[in-house]
């Protein structure tokens, strides 16, 4: 039996559907697949690539922190921010990254600096995670060749 | 009675009013859809993070251990004590045009007071305001009670910084113990014509209902229950938060809607009015007109 995946946040759902294999970012022990049958979980997840694999096809999704929830082969992430990796507009974070490093140099208080420093990691992850978009489809393309 | 040059004048003046809302009308029902899309977006989440806040709930009270005499920020927002400073976050629009929206709202806030001075046996004095929006600043300004903090201008959709903010306003006041109990109080969405005033306990945190007497699940927990519980608590309580002004957004335009559409509909009867005087007068002016004519006809026989 396959896995039922569902990815939320504030904003809405992100995804939905079934996989294969899910790979996610464990915020202490890095990268981790989960495969039918897993052991009911409940992880922190930290900014980083979710990969969703389904036969052949892949998913990418960026995810900036938050929650995943394994039971029944039911796979719930309750996402902090999430994003699919081809609707990344790397400029757009390239230029929140920019302007969050800005504002951290000028912040005084602690709790500010904090803030500046998590939205700076997280678009960070953003753009890596569509660079590794970028990567993987180009090597797609050059091997359907 | 009026001469037909000032009535024409009024109907003037009326459907001058009539077009400024009846475009305002058609704003609000495209940004109540909007505001409505977005509430209903957000529940999902919300309701996952209290049912995953309620399973991690029970098992870290039942792994608390009890010599631990100095219990770290997470753990002290779920600790009920006793009441002697209220606090109520009072969720409003920031603008007007509403209709009834926010003197219902805050009529349900002294309703409230009333009830939680008679429960706690506390003041006037006692009770402490965090103000989203600036229809509830001017009332608790107005009115002399005790103001915290304001948010104002959150605009259509709320942001998490925003949100985050008041988060931390709210259980910075519980934590320093200036507040013993944090309320809520929001025009909730009911549908596009009833918006009903309600409120929800902030803190201390308890536990979501509903989830407690289901089968126990043995999670494994990376890194830990305690890790997993003090990163979900401030999720939850911003949740808490967003849930209320988003839909604080939604009531805002429908009550406006309907304001405005009742507004539109006054605004045509009464030129009809008006065009029937206007008629009357303008008949009644040409009889005159006819008669002195017909007099002056009859002196030069």
């Amino acid at each position: 039996m396959p896995l039922t995946v569902n990815i939320l946040t504030m904003a809405g759902q992100i995804f939905t559907g079934t996989a294969d294999e899910v790979t996610a970012t464990a915020q202490e022990d890095g990268q981790f697949g989960i495969l039918p049958g897993h052991a009911p979980l409940i992880s922190l997840l930290d900014i980083g690539p979710l990969h969703i694999k389904r036969q052949s096809h892949e998913d990418l999704i960026f995810v900036g922190g938050g929650f995943l929830e394994v039971l029944n082969d039911t796979i719930t992430v309750l996402a902090d921010d999430a994003e699919h990796a081809e609707n990344i507009d790397e400029a757009k974070a390239e230029d929140a990254r920019r302007r969050a490093q800005i504002d951290k140099e000028n912040a005084t208080e602690d709790i500010d600096i904090a803030i500046f420093q998590a939205e700076i990691e997280r678009s960070a992850g953003r753009i890596r995670v569509a660079e590794m978009y970028r990567v993987r489809s180009r090597r797609r393309t050059s091997s359907d060749e | 009675m009026a001469t037909a040059r000032e009535i024409k004048r009024r109907i003037r003046s009326v459907r001058n009013v009539s077009q400024i809302t009846r475009a305002l009308q058609m704003v609000a029902s495209t940004k109540m859809r909007r505001a409505q899309e977005r509430v209903q977006q957000s529940r999902p989440y919300a309701d996952e993070l209290r049912v995953l806040l309620a399973r991690l709930a029970k098992v870290s009270a039942e792994a608390d251990d009890p010599r631990d005499d100095e219990p770290d920020a997470d753990k002290r927002l779920l600790q009920a004590r006793p009441v002697k400073h209220v606090g109520i976050a009072l969720v409003t629009p920031d603008r007007g045009l509403s209709g009834s929206l926010t003197p219902n709202t805050i009529r349900y806030t002294l309703g409230l007071m009333n009830d939680l001075q008679k429960e706690y046996g506390i003041a006037r004095e006692d009770f402490r305001f965090i103000a989203v929006g600036k229809r509830g600043r001017d009332f608790v300004l107005r009115t002399h009670l005790q103001l915290l903090a304001e948010f104002t201008s959150l605009g259509d959709v709320p942001s998490s910084g925003d949100i985050r903010g008041i988060a931390r306003a709210v259980s910075d006041a519980f934590i320093d113990q200036s507040v013993d109990e944090w309320v809520l109080v929001y025009p909730k969405y009911i549908n596009p014509a009833i918006q009903r005033p309600s409120h929800l306990k902030l803190l201390p945190v308890t536990a979501p209902e509903g989830v407690a007497d289901e089968k126990q699940t043995d999670y494994f927990y990376e890194p830990s229950p305690a890790a997993i519980f003090s990163a979900l608590l401030p999720r939850y309580l911003e949740t808490l938060i967003l849930q209320p002004a988003l839909e604080t957004v939604a009531s805002f335009y429908s009550a406006q809607y309907v304001a405005m559409k009742n507004a539109t509909d006054n605004a045509k009867d009464l030129i009809d009015t008006l065009t029937l005087t206007y008629n009357k007068a303008r008949q009644a002016a040409i009889t005159n007109q006819i008669l002195e004519v017909v007099a002056g006809s009859g002196d030069n026989e």
